[in-house]
């Protein structure tokens, strides 16, 4: 059914969703690997052309599929195994070999218990299923166990290019009850009773954004998309452009409708090219099959969009310089008043939301805005995706409802700090945000308690740090990303930038002057206070948080020229250990400065005069020969 | 590059001003930078200021003036990447290629440059060589990588 045809009533929905089914679970043993950027990077297309090679052999009828990330990035590879009847299994950091030894299996009708990772449910129709003995089901994982997945539910399950997949597991029913029954205020009114905030950083309300932007004058108006995730450490966006976008096409089709604009933008960044071609692939489906352009659905709604890459440039994810981009400006954003939703786009009403925000569109309209209320806390609904990354042990990309304690999340679901070491620190918001410590883990995850903190829940990147990292290195490094990144525009973030990475690097380079951290304060006050933009007034926050938090460590770099974490190359020091070092040589090569040198099966010595501090003997080492201190 | 091939760019995305980033990321694309003749021609084409396209392509990081080499090695500097120790495998990287981050090597054969998130932060330090990512780099692991392309 790829013919370009219209979707125009209910029957046309039905007979795709019958072929959606078909396909999600057809009458034959079907395997699926997860094919995003992080499978790909760790070796997912050698696992794909290893079961092609395997299950296209004469005896078998089963079926190879792509999927995407179902979120359990530390054991990509993951493949997911349907056979009728039974239950699903999903393995876990596949490789060739493990490829070829599972396909053998499948074929032979055994199943592989050895390489599970855990069984799940049917998809779209969850039923109880069975279990297979030795094997955990998903949700008795402490990775999912707590999780309630709404924007990430089809991620891992479906073939994001497949609109029929797609339309079996709900898609388009939304956008075509909207259209046959509600008006546009009764749309943006149920958003509103959602208490759907941005998923972005700010956290606004996105009904009374949608609200200015109904009421606003102007025409035509315009619906953007924003997915320039810039956040290091989050990829939260990413995987819902590569895993379901249609969810975006539709959520925003939706939103079109509700505010009475024509013309979108999906604006993704540059470095997510898997994620721009799923987006072609899919717009060009729902452009063929009359879910975008003109007269959506026989309903009269015309709404199109154009895909634009980002040109690189963090500062674009602030609504008004990526305005300006698409303007085929420089990305400095502008003084507010007026907002987008008033003048945005070549002046006109312009709403523009994150990846995210679309994605729980769709699920709002069609399960209620109670059920979306009935998650989270008091100022903050709904489930919000979190990638978990840094030093803990399950990283991966989570979705939680507002309201959990970090302590949850670091400990049950992110099982904790590897190799035994010492939790430190969670950074959450990126640039903007702020380090929380030990002491504060009991915090419920929303928008306010971690305003509150210190820090902000910002697009949802949360870096886990433990014993091994230096603090005042973090504050250092933000700082660093920043000034390349701050537009120059406004004094106050350029200079203050500049001014407040100086004292940063001085400190951690062992000359800090009593009076830096006070400095330091005062450059974050001035900042907060009169930057013109978002950038600008929490660009303070990972030092003033660290400083509030961490203030021993910024002492200790001061006062004693030393870096407790052992980080901070100018303060550290390495050498060999006489007990340990057997002469083995390992070292030796690896040395960029040949610094090391020694005879054979003797202890070696390290010319201090050439050390770098490089770290590289340190890495190869297998005997914990090198000290560093 | 010719004033047809400059005319079919800019009608390919639009036509308009909001056109002019794309463009400059199709040249970018086609000739591994931006030569001065082509945005001449764009300027010409579009009758905006030269100047308006050299700050165009001065701000926004995915353009360079200079031609940069037939392999593009990015580096994540994402915190997660930091965190994990991303900043020792530039630094390897630099030592193997002898040049610094922003920097293309004698042979034209590599360009090293950072790139702060390529949203692989679980399986971190990441490095993109070209259209592929290489993930769970170490700095001692940094030669495999780079003899796959040599």
């Amino acid at each position: 059914m790829s013919a370009p045809s219209p979707i125009t009533s209910a029957k046309d929905l039905e007979r795709w969703k019958e072929e959606g089914l078909r396909s999600l679970a057809p009458n034959t043993a079907k395997v699926s690997v997860g094919m995003a950027t992080c499978g790909l990077a760790t070796g997912a297309q050698a696992v794909f052309d290893v079961l092609t090679e395997e299950l296209s052999k004469a005896s078998s009828q089963a079926i190879l599929a792509k999927t995407s990330c179902i979120g359990f990035c530390q054991m990509e590879p993951i493949v997911e195994v349907y056979r009728p009847g039974e239950p699903r299994v999903l393995y876990k950091e596949m490789t060739a070999e493990k490829a070829r030894e599972l396909a053998a299996d499948i074929l032979g009708g055994k199943v592989n218990k050895k390489e599970a990772l855990c069984t799940l449910d049917g998809f779209p129709e969850a039923k109880a299923g069975k279990t297979i003995s030795g094997i955990p089901r998903m949700e008795d994982l402490p990775f999912y166990q707590k999780q309630k997945k709404i924007v990430l539910n089809r991620c891992g399950r479906i073939f994001p290019d497949s609109l029929a997949e797609y339309i079996a597991s709900g898609g388009y029913f939304t956008l075509w009850q909207v259209l046959n029954n509600r008006s546009p205020d009764q749309i943006i009114a149920e958003i509103d009773l959602s208490g759907l905030r941005g998923r972005g950083g700010a956290g606004f309300p996105t009904g009374r954004k949608w609200r200015f932007a109904r009421d606003a004058q102007g025409d035509p108006k315009y619906i953007i998309c924003n997915a320039d995730e810039g956040d290091p450490g989050a990829y939260m966006d990413r995987s819902v452009l590569e895993g379901d976008p249609f969810a975006i096409l539709e959520g925003m089709a939706i939103g079109a409708y509700a505010i009475g604009a024509s013309q979108g933008f999906i604006y993704v960044r540059d470095e997510y090219p898997l994620a721009i071609e799923k987006l072609e692939t899919a717009v060009a489906q729902a452009r063929s099959h009359g879910l975008l352009g003109k007269n959506i659905m026989g309903k009269g709604l015309s709404f199109d969009l154009r895909l634009i890459r980002g040109g690189g440039a963090f500062v674009c994810g602030e609504e008004t310089a990526l305005i300006a981009s698409l303007e085929g400006r420089p990305g400095e954003p502008r003084q507010r008043p007026p907002f987008p939703a008033e003048k945005g786009l070549w002046g006109k009403p312009t709403v523009i939301n994150n990846v995210e925000t679309w994605a729980n569109v769709p699920w709002i309209l069609s399960q209620g805005a109670d059920s979306f209320r009935k998650l989270g806390t008091q100022t903050s609904k709904g489930s919000k995706v979190f990638s978990i990354v840094g030093k803990i042990n399950n990283t991966g990309l989570i979705e939680v409802p507002m309201g959990l304690k970090l302590r949850d999340i670091i400990y049950d679901i992110g099982g904790g700090i590897p190799d035994d070491k010492k939790f430190k620190a969670i950074q959450t918001g990126g640039p903007s945000g702020g380090c929380i410590p030990e002491k504060l883990l009991d915090l419920p995850v929303d928008y306010e308690s971690l305003t509150q903190a210190g820090a902000i829940m910002g697009s949802g990147g949360m870096i886990v740090m433990d014993e091994d990292t230096c603090m005042v290195d973090v504050a250092r490094y933000f700082l660093d990303f920043l000034k390349e990144e701050s537009c120059g525009k406004c004094s106050p973030c350029r200079e203050g930038i500049d001014r407040a990475l100086e004292i940063l690097e001085r400190i951690c380079q062992g000359k800090g002057r009593t009076g830096d951290i006070e400095t330091l304060e005062s450059i974050g006050k001035m900042m907060k206070g009169f930057s013109l933009c978002a950038l600008g007034t929490t660009a303070p926050n990972p030092v003033l948080s660290t400083i509030r938090y961490f203030r021993d460590e910024y002492e200790a770099h001061i006062r004693d020229h030393k870096c407790p974490a052992k980080v901070c190359r100018e303060l550290i020091r390495y050498s060999i250990s006489a007990k340990n070092c057997n002469g083995c040589g390992a070292c030796v090569k690896p040395c960029p400065q040949e610094a090391i040198s020694g005879a054979k099966k003797k202890v070696h010595t390290l010319d201090q005069s050439l050390c770098i501090k490089c770290g590289m003997c340190y890495e190869v080492c297998k005997f914990d020969a090198i000290e560093r201190e | 590059m010719k004033v047809i091939e400059i005319d079919q760019l800019v009608q390919k995305h639009g036509g308009d001003d909001s056109a002019l980033i794309a463009v400059l990321q199709d040249i970018q694309r086609r000739e591994g930078y931006l030569p001065r003749e082509a945005l001449t021609l764009l300027s010409e084409k579009m009758a905006v200021p030269l100047s308006r396209l050299y700050g165009l392509a001065t701000f926004y990081r995915s353009f360079s003036l200079t031609p940069t080499g037939r392999h593009r090695v990015r580096v994540c500097l994402g915190t997660a990447c930091h965190v994990r120790g991303g900043q020792a495998v530039l630094d390897q990287l630099g030592r193997e290629l002898g040049v610094a981050a922003g920097g293309t090597t004698a042979d034209q054969e590599f360009t090293l440059e950072t790139v702060r998130c390529l949203g692989c932060c679980s399986i971190g330090p990441v490095v993109q060589v070209d259209q592929e990512t290489f993930g769970r780099i170490r700095q001692d692991k940094v030669d495999k990588v780079l003899r796959k392309f040599q």
